[in-house]
């Protein structure tokens, strides 16, 4: 069977375009609906983007505002600091003075007596020099060894240790040593204490 | 002549659809811009908050602290004023002296000058008195200023009566 048709040429030619012009709308069509589904689902996306982007933000400010309540506490904190570290910059590693001389002194037995300690440290160094006399040149030498178990202080040098005069008997000493770093700075007791 | 009516509609149809295609796909572009430079706000956004909410914690912590911070404000205010106030340290190794119950027998500054962030007032001391008291000044000179203790030198004046001169080279601060 063929179907014929008895319609003239331009009328075939006519309908041919038509219909072609048919496909290409609902090819568009087509197109377009894709484009606009698309389009819905991105406009979804960025309302929900919006969304955590304004939950963030709300939470930011919130954030924000603790903090600016806490703002003096703040800035004493970083004062503290700064100054803290300015204290320790400005008291160096010297040795605590008093604890030094007190362990030297408790070493000092009754045959020994000190005429002059000179200390002095500066930067990372300290050195002290002791004169003084003993009964005898044994003392001076006991004196030495228990001076040696002294927490803070080096090598013990002995200068000299001489009989002043016959006639007192008693025996010049002279010795040095160098003095070990002390441990910074600290803030009085009473601070220190609560931190 | 339909035909021809419809072939006409048909084209307006499509050149439409065509426009609205182009429209569409701006809108997409525009969106997809859009939706980019939000996330990028919400990163950054988010790095922020991050931070934020670690100086929070940091600052709820310090806040439990807060009378230990301002005590130490306080003292650090008074160890290391904004001026000299050499009056104020006279006063203060007077009392320390009378405390201690040793003779304040000198003071004498010398050329302050600048070390660090803060100005150095260098200062040498004499002070008589027995072994003991001498020790209870040491060990309070830095209580209420700053004060670094560089040299000390002690010397028996009375052997007798256990007499002690000591004479100390140390550094006051302050701003």
């Amino acid at each position: 069977m063929y179907s014929v048709s008895l319609l003239p040429y331009e009328y075939k030619l006519l309908n041919t375009k038509a219909r072609k012009k048919n496909v290409n709308l609902l090819i568009a069509i087509g197109v377009m609906g894709v484009l606009f589904v698309v389009y819905m689902v991105l406009t979804i996306v960025l309302t929900s983007t919006n969304a955590k982007l304004n939950d963030i933000r709300k939470e930011a400010y919130a954030v924000e505002s603790q903090i600016s309540k806490l703002d003096d506490l703040l800035a004493i904190s970083n004062e503290v600091n700064k100054m803290l570290n300015d204290a320790s910059l400005a008291a160096g590693s010297n040795p605590e003075w008093g604890n030094l001389i007190v362990s030297i002194g408790n070493s000092v037995p009754e045959s020994i007596s000190l005429k002059n300690i000179e200390m002095k440290y500066s930067t990372s160094e300290g050195q002290c020099s002791i004169k003084g006399f003993g009964l005898t040149h044994q003392s001076v030498s006991e004196w030495l060894k228990k001076l040696e178990e002294v927490d803070g202080i080096g090598e013990i040098k002995c200068e000299i240790s001489n009989i002043e005069t016959q006639q007192s008997g008693t025996v010049n000493f002279e010795l040095d040593f160098t003095i070990h770093k002390g441990p910074g700075y600290k803030l009085p007791v009473e601070v220190a204490g609560n931190e | 002549m339909n035909n021809t009516k419809s072939s006409s509609n048909n084209s307006v149809l499509l050149f439409l659809s065509g426009l609205v295609a182009v429209l569409l796909i701006v809108l997409i572009i525009f969106s997809m811009n859009k939706i980019n430079s939000i996330n990028e706000q919400i990163e950054n956004e988010t790095v922020m908050l991050d931070k934020n909410k670690v100086t929070l914690e940091k600052l709820k912590q310090l806040e439990l602290l807060r009378p230990e911070v301002e005590s130490a404000n306080n003292i650090l205010i008074k160890q290391i004023p904004d001026k000299p106030y050499e009056h104020s340290l006279i006063d203060y190794i007077y009392n320390l002296s009378e405390k201690n119950k040793n003779s304040f027998v000198e003071i004498k500054f010398e050329e302050r000058r600048q070390k660090n962030d803060l100005m150095e007032l260098p200062f040498k001391l004499t002070i008589n008195g027995e072994y003991s008291s001498i020790l209870g000044f040491l060990n309070n000179i830095s209580n209420e200023r700053l004060i670094r203790v560089d040299e000390i030198k002690i010397e028996s004046i009375d052997n007798a009566n256990g007499l002690i001169s000591t004479y100390i080279t140390a550094n006051a601060f302050y701003k």
